[in-house]
C-alpha cells in the first residue's frame, strides 16, 4: 500500500515500471501455495488496459499538440458544440511521454493494489483487526463468505437455465437467473445467521459494560480523522494542521477502541503473531512512501518530468523506492504468507 | 436431560400447529432417534431443542422445552450454546468461517474460551472425529462427507452435553455417511453425549438408536423403544417392511438381528442357502448368479423388445469431461437402451453429476454422443430438451415463476405443448392436485420434484436423467418416484439416475453403472452389481445372502407369494 501511494505521487514512467516489478516480484514469490495467481494476472491485465487506452486516447483525442511530431493522423472535423477536442491530427512526442506516464502511474497503482490483494487474506487480514469491531467485521466475514457462493450459484442456475430451453428474451433470460439466485443469497444468509446465533455469536455481549465515553470519543475520533484527512489532501498549506488532526483523531479511536473492547468478552483462536517479520514488512511499506514524499519535497521536477526525454534518468533517491517496496522478498521466506 | 413438557409449536402465519401437545423426555448418554415423513415437523422439533424455534424462526411455543434444566423460553440460542450443539441440514450454508480450524474455534472464540484451552480443543476435536489432516484446508474444497465432520467438530469443540443432528447423511454416499454415523455412535458410546438426530434414511442408524420420536404427521409425537415404534410407523426401513411382510412380531434393528430372525422364522430358507453355501466354494455365487441372471436377461429382452418400437438410445464413446487440471469424467464408453431404467453410483465426486451433464449436451465435453440419432451438443437448447432432459441435484434452480400455475403455464409454452399439459402431467406425478396458486418456494421436496419432472417431462424427451433425486425424499415420495421411473422406462424412454441410495437403486435399477475417478469400473445387470458389492448392497440383499433378493418383491416372490401383510 505504501508502493501504491509512493506511485501515486510521481509521472516518472521508467520509476512506476519499476515499482510494479517490483510490487510483482513480490506477490509472485510469496503469494500463498497456487491459489490467487490468476487474480494476479487480471490485475497486470487491468494495468496495461489502462496504459494502452490512456495512450490511444492521447493519440486520437489530445489536446497537448506540441512538441515533435511524430505522425500525423487524419483530423476529422468536428461540429461546433465540440468546440475544444480534436479527433485526429498530429501526434507528438511530448504529448505521448506525458500520456505514457500517467498512465503506468495508474497501472503502477493498480498493480500494486492487486499485489496487496494476493498476499493479504482478506479474511487474514479481518482477524488483526480490533475486536471492538467485531460486529462490523462479522458482517463482512459473512459478505465475504456469500459472495463467492452466490457467483456459483449463479452459474449453476444458468447451466440448469439451458436444460429448460424456452426463455428467449433477454430481460427475461435475466430475470430467470436474477430471482433463484437472489432467493438462494436470502437463503444463505439466514442459514449462517441462524448458524451464528446456534453457535454462541454475541452470547458473551453486555451492554451495560459499554461506558458513554466510548461512544463520544469514537464520535470525536471520527471527526478529527474526516477534517485531518480533508486538510493533508485538499487545503494547500494546511498539511501540518492536518496532519496533527490525523494523529489525535487516531488517538481517539484507539482510545474509544479500548472502552468499547470490554463490552465483548469473546477470544481470538490463535491470533496472528505480530513478530519482527510483519514489523519490517510495514516498515518497507512505510519507508517507501516516506521516501518518495522526500524525493518529491527534494526534487519536484524530476519525479513530474515534462521534458521531451521519454525516459528521464531517475535520481538516487527515486531508485530507492522499487528497493523498498522488494523489501519483503530479502525479509520473508518463501511460502511464508506474508 | 431433554424435557419437552406438552409442546405445541405453531409457526408464524401458520393456522394448525407443527407439534401439538407433544411430551417426552430423553435420557442423559441416549441416542434418540426421530422420524417422520416430510413436513411433519421434524426440523422444528429438532430447532426447539436449541430455542432456534422459536427465538430465530419466530413461531409461536406452547408449552416448555427444557435442557439440563435450562428452559428456552427465557434462554435464546446463543446463551444455551455451551450446552447444545445443532448442525443443520446443509453443512456448507452453516459454515461461518472458510478454514477448517478456524471453523472449528468459532464457537469457542464466541463463547470467550481462553486461547491456549481453545488451542488444546481444537487438537483434540480433530483427532476424535478424524480430520486432523484437514485442519488448513478450506471448506470449500472438502467433500460432502468431510464437510460434515467438520461441521459436527466445530459444534463438538464448544464441548456440549447434547448434540442434535438434522439430517447428517442426506447428501453423503454410503460410504461417507457410514462413517459419519460411525463417529456420532462412538460420540454416545465413548463421550456420553446426548444425540438428537433427525434421519430420512434411518435403516442406517436404527441399531444405535436407544429411543425414537415418531411424529405421524397430526401433530402429536409417539416415542418408544425402537423395534416396538418402527413396527408401527409410516416411515418404513426395509427391514421394517420385511418385518411387517413376513409377519415378525418386533423389527429387526440390522442385518445380523434380521438374519437370525430369518433363520428362526423360516428354516426352509436356511436349509436352501446352506446348501447353496455348501455346494462349492464358489458354487454358491455361479448357480444363484445364473439363476438371477437369466430372470435379469429375460426381464432386460422382453424390455427392449417392447423399446423397439420407439425411439433409439443413448450411444457415447470416449466421453470426457474436464473442469481446468481435473478430469470428472475419463474416456466413458456407454451404450443406455430404451426401456432400460439405469442407476450410476459411486461415491461423492466420482463424476456421476458431470457424466449426466454431459449426456444432456449441457456441459462441456469431448467424445461422441448420440442421443436418439442426434448430438444435444450441437442443437439449440429447445430442441435439445424434446430430446433429453435432465432434472439436476438442485432442482429448485429450474424454477423462478411466483406460482405453481405460472410455471405450469410457462412450461407449456416453452415446449410446445398443449395448455394445461403441465399442470395434468403434475397431477399424475404428485398423486394429488397442487393448489395452483402456491408459491413454489414453499412446496415440499417431494411435491417441488413433481413439478420440475413435470416440467420437464411435458415436453416428451425420449432420455431422461435424474441426479439425486432421493435427496430429501420420505420412503412413500421415494415409492411413488421409483413407480413413475418404471413407467416411464415401459413407455420406452432411456431412464438415468445418479443416486447414492442404494435402496432406491434397488427398487427402480434394471442395470447398475458404477463411477470411480471418472471411469466406469462396473457395469451390468443391477441385481449382480449391487449385490456384489459391500457398499452399495441393500440390506435385504446382506440379510438373505446368498440368495439374490434384492428387494421385498424378490423376498415376495422367493417366499411364494404369501399375501400382502398376512402373518405367517
Amino acid at each position: 500500500m505504501g508502493a501504491a501511494a509512493a506511485v501515486s505521487l510521481t509521472t516518472h514512467p521508467l520509476l512506476a515500471v519499476l515499482v510494479a516489478a517490483a510490487a510483482g516480484a513480490v506477490a509472485l514469490c510469496r503469494r500463498p501455495a497456487g491459489s490467487a495467481a490468476r487474480t494476479w494476472w487480471l490485475y497486470v491485465g487491468l494495468g496495461a488496459t489502462i496504459v494502452v487506452v490512456r495512450l490511444v486516447f492521447q493519440a486520437v483525442l489530445g489536446v497537448n499538440r506540441s512538441g515533435t511530431v511524430l505522425v500525423t493522423l487524419p483530423r476529422v472535423p468536428l461540429p461546433a458544440w465540440a468546440a475544444g477536442i480534436s479527433l485526429g491530427g498530429p501526434v507528438t512526442t511530448d504529448a505521448l511521454a506525458l500520456a505514457l506516464g500517467d498512465a503506468l502511474r495508474l497501472a503502477a497503482v493498480v498493480v500494486c493494489v492487486g499485489a496487496a490483494a494476493v498476499l493479504a487474506s482478506p479474511r487474514r487480514a479481518l482477524r488483526s483487526v480490533p475486536a471492538a469491531l467485531g460486529e462490523a467485521t462479522t458482517a463482512l466475514a459473512i459478505a465475504m463468505a456469500v459472495a463467492p457462493q452466490l457467483l456459483e450459484s449463479a452459474a449453476r442456475v444458468r447451466r440448469a437455465r439451458r436444460l429448460r430451453g424456452g426463455a428467449t428474451r433477454r430481460l427475461q433470460l435475466l430475470r430467470t437467473v436474477v430471482m433463484p439466485v437472489l432467493g438462494d443469497a436470502v437463503d444463505r444468509s439466514v442459514s449462517i445467521a441462524a448458524a451464528m446465533d446456534a453457535r454462541g455469536y454475541g452470547a458473551t455481549h453486555d451492554a451495560r459494560r459499554v461506558p458513554a465515553a466510548a461512544a463520544g470519543l469514537s464520535g470525536v475520533a471520527l471527526a478529527l480523522l474526516g477534517f485531518g484527512a480533508f486538510a493533508v489532501l485538499g487545503i494547500p498549506g494546511a498539511g501540518a494542521l492536518g496532519a496533527a488532526c490525523l494523529v489525535a483523531g487516531a488517538g481517539c479511536a484507539a482510545g474509544s477502541m479500548t472502552l468499547a473492547r470490554r463490552r465483548l468478552a469473546v477470544t481470538r483462536y490463535r491470533p496472528v503473531a505480530w513478530t519482527g517479520v510483519e514489523w519490517a514488512i510495514t516498515a518497507c511499506g512505510v519507508a517507501t512512501f516516506a521516501v518518495a514524499v522526500l524525493a518529491a519535497a527534494g526534487d519536484p521536477a524530476a519525479m513530474r518530468p515534462v521534458t521531451t526525454d521519454l525516459w528521464p534518468m531517475p535520481t538516487a533517491v527515486m531508485l530507492a523506492v522499487p528497493l523498498l517496496v522488494a523489501g519483503p522478498l530479502a525479509v520473508t521466506t518463501p511460502g511464508a504468507a506474508s | 436431560m431433554i424435557r419437552f413438557d406438552d409442546v405445541s409449536v405453531t409457526p408464524a402465519g401458520a393456522a394448525r400447529p407443527v407439534l401439538h401437545h407433544v411430551s417426552f423426555d430423553v435420557a442423559e448418554g441416549d441416542l434418540c432417534l426421530v422420524l417422520g415423513r416430510t413436513g411433519t415437523g421434524k426440523s422444528t422439533l429438532l430447532a426447539a431443542i436449541n430455542g432456534l424455534v422459536p427465538h430465530f424462526t419466530g413461531a409461536t411455543l406452547g408449552g416448555v422445552v427444557t435442557v439440563a434444566g435450562r428452559s428456552t423460553r427465557d434462554h435464546p440460542p446463543r446463551r444455551l450454546a455451551a450446552l447444545v450443539g445443532y448442525v443443520g441440514q446443509d453443512p456448507l450454508r452453516g459454515f461461518v468461517t472458510d478454514r477448517v480450524e478456524d471453523e472449528i474455534a468459532y464457537g469457542m472464540e464466541q463463547l470467550g474460551i481462553s486461547p491456549t484451552a481453545m488451542r488444546q480443543r481444537v487438537e483434540e476435536t480433530c483427532d476424535l472425529l478424524g480430520i486432523g489432516d484437514l485442519r488448513h484446508r478450506t471448506l470449500a474444497t472438502l467433500s460432502g462427507g468431510q464437510q460434515q465432520r467438520v461441521a459436527i467438530a466445530s459444534v463438538l469443540a464448544a464441548q456440549p452435553r447434547v448434540l442434535v443432528l438434522d439430517e447428517p447423511t442426506s447428501a453423503l454416499d454410503p460410504t461417507a455417511a457410514g462413517d459419519v454415523l460411525a463417529a456420532i455412535t462412538s460420540l454416545v458410546r465413548d463421550v456420553g453425549l446426548t444425540v438428537v438426530l433427525a434421519e430420512h434414511r434411518i435403516e442406517r442408524v436404527m441399531q444405535a438408536a436407544d429411543q425414537i420420536v415418531w411424529l405421524p404427521g397430526d401433530g402429536t409425537a409417539v416415542t418408544g423403544p425402537g423395534p416396538e415404534v418402527l413396527g408401527r410407523a409410516d416411515v418404513r426401513p426395509p427391514l421394517a417392511s420385511l418385518a411387517r411382510e413376513l409377519g415378525w412380531p418386533g423389527v429387526p434393528l440390522d442385518v445380523r438381528e434380521a438374519r437370525r430372525a430369518v433363520r428362526r422364522e423360516h428354516p426352509d430358507l436356511v436349509a436352501r442357502t446352506s446348501v447353496a453355501v455348501t455346494t462349492s466354494d464358489g458354487g454358491a455365487s455361479t448357480s444363484e448368479a445364473a439363476d438371477g441372471g437369466a430372470a435379469t436377461s429375460a426381464r432386460a429382452t422382453g424390455i427392449s423388445v417392447a423399446g423397439a418400437t420407439g425411439a433409439a438410445g443413448v450411444t457415447v464413446s470416449g466421453l470426457t469431461v474436464r473442469y481446468g487440471a481435473t478430469t470428472a469424467v475419463d474416456r466413458v464408453d456407454l451404450d443406455l437402451r430404451p426401456g432400460q431404467v439405469t442407476v450410476v453410483m459411486g461415491r461423492n465426486g466420482a463424476g456421476k453429476s458431470s457424466l449426466l451433464w454431459a449426456l444432456a449436451g449441457a456441459a462441456p465435453s469431448s467424445g461422441t454422443l448420440d442421443v436418439a440419432g442426434a448430438d444435444p451438443r450441437t442443437l439449440p437448447p429447445h430442441r435439445a430438451r424434446r430430446l433429453v432432459t435432465l432434472v439436476p441435484q438442485t432442482a429448485a434452480d429450474l424454477i423462478y415463476l411466483p406460482t405453481v400455475a405460472a410455471e405450469c403455464g410457462q412450461a407449456d409454452r416453452e415446449s410446445g405443448a398443449t395448455p394445461g399439459a403441465t399442470a395434468r402431467l403434475l397431477e399424475h406425478l404428485d398423486g394429488e392436485a397442487l393448489d395452483p396458486t402456491m408459491d413454489p418456494g414453499d412446496l415440499s421436496e417431494g411435491q417441488r420434484l413433481a413439478l420440475v419432472l413435470a416440467i420437464q417431462l411435458v415436453a416428451r424427451p425420449a432420455v431422461v436423467l435424474l441426479d439425486e433425486p432421493t435427496r430429501g425424499l420420505d420412503y412413500a415420495a421415494k415409492a411413488r418416484l421409483a413407480g413413475h421411473l418404471r413407467a416411464l422406462g415401459r413407455e420406452g424412454r432411456v431412464v438415468a439416475v445418479a443416486t447414492h441410495d442404494v435402496e432406491f437403486a434397488a427398487e427402480v435399477a434394471d442395470r447398475a453403472v458404477v463411477l470411480a475417478d471418472g471411469q466406469v469400473i462396473a457395469d451390468g445387470p443391477a441385481r449382480e452389481v449391487l449385490a456384489a458389492s459391500p457398499a452399495y448392497a441393500p440390506q435385504l440383499a446382506k440379510v438373505f445372502w446368498p440368495l439374490p433378493w434384492l428387494t421385498l418383491d424378490d423376498v415376495r416372490a422367493g417366499l411364494g407369494a404369501p399375501p400382502t401383510g398376512a402373518p405367517r
